[in-house]
């Protein structure tokens, strides 16, 4: 207030538009001069750090933004690689379990074929060890037979054999012997 | 200690003497076995004296039977022994016995006979058990 009133005063006196108005007009070049130079200030050092920040951060959204929409196509293909995946290991385990019944049928038929040939093979040699303890006893019957058979001969040789058949046959054996 | 002498000079010079009728040089063997320990050769002194003495045409035979042998047996068997041997004299060693059940078993220097029923059994045996 009383700035206001001190302006009308130094005014009054000049009688100008401006002085009527309370405008200094010497003061008014000089706002207008500090405000030129405030803003050739704020343009020189101020605006461009913060345009840059400003850009910075519209960079920044946008890289997010990118980034956001490229981690959603890698999530949507990753869920297609699994879908894949997940369809492959199904394919591969119905695979490996038509495989393992066909592996599991064939050791089926393979021990059946083997306990069959080793069956046929124990059998064999027990035929074969029967064949040869019969023939065993056989020849041991007919050795023991013969010992019998020797030695009633010579109980019955030794009790009909006399002196006198024996000279013959000493003399028959030295006839033969010349 | 007498020296020891080689077997077959030893046996060929009692041969020797036997043949020539000299029956002590039997005595002076013996002391000579006992002298020289020699004693459990006597069997081999023996044999090599009768092989000698076959040589030289005085024949020892072994003869084992079943039964003892009759003179006409014995004369047969020298003629038999005379014959395969060439020997001037035969002598006959008798053994009975009855386990051989029949037949004879000679025995020469260098030479065996044997008929016995019992060889004869004990091959056949053998063969019957071969086949």
């Amino acid at each position: 207030m009383t700035f206001y009133t001190t302006v009308a005063e130094a005014t009054s006196g000049s009688g100008d538009l401006l002085s009527a108005l309370g405008i200094n007009w010497q003061l008014l070049i000089i706002q207008i001069v500090a405000f030129l130079l405030l803003v050739a200030l704020l343009g020189r050092f101020v605006y461009p750090w913060l345009m840059k920040s400003v850009d910075q951060r519209q960079k920044d959204i946008e890289d997010a933004k990118n980034a956001s929409i490229e981690a959603q196509r890698a999530a949507q293909q990753s869920q297609k690689d699994g879908e894949a995946l997940l369809d492959e290991a199904r394919r591969e385990a119905t695979d490996i379990v038509a495989t393992a019944k066909q592996e599991a049928s064939d050791i089926v038929s393979t021990s059946e074929e083997k306990s069959r040939l080793v069956a046929e093979r124990i059998a064999k040699e027990a035929r074969d060890d029967i064949g040869r303890d019969v023939e065993a006893a056989r020849k041991q019957l007919r050795a023991e037979t013969l010992e019998l058979v020797a030695l009633a001969t010579e109980k019955v040789v030794g009790k009909v054999h006399t002196k006198k058949p024996d000279e013959a046959l000493i003399a028959e054996a030295l006839k033969e012997s010349k | 200690m007498a020296r020891r002498l080689s077997r077959r000079v030893v046996t060929s010079f009692v041969a020797e003497r036997l043949q020539e009728g000299d029956k002590s040089v039997v005595k002076q063997l013996a002391a000579y076995l006992v002298t020289t320990r020699q004693i459990r050769m006597l069997a081999l002194y023996v044999r090599d004296i009768e092989s000698s003495l076959a040589k030289k045409g005085d024949v020892i035979a072994d003869v084992t039977t079943a039964f003892s042998l009759s003179a006409e047996t014995k004369k047969h068997i020298n003629a038999f022994v005379a014959a395969e041997t060439g020997a001037l004299s035969v002598s006959l060693r008798e053994h009975v016995k009855s386990e051989v059940l029949g037949g004879l078993r000679l025995h020469i220097p260098g030479k065996e006979l044997d008929t016995t029923v019992q060889r004869q059994l004990t091959t056949l045996r053998t063969q019957l058990k071969k086949a």
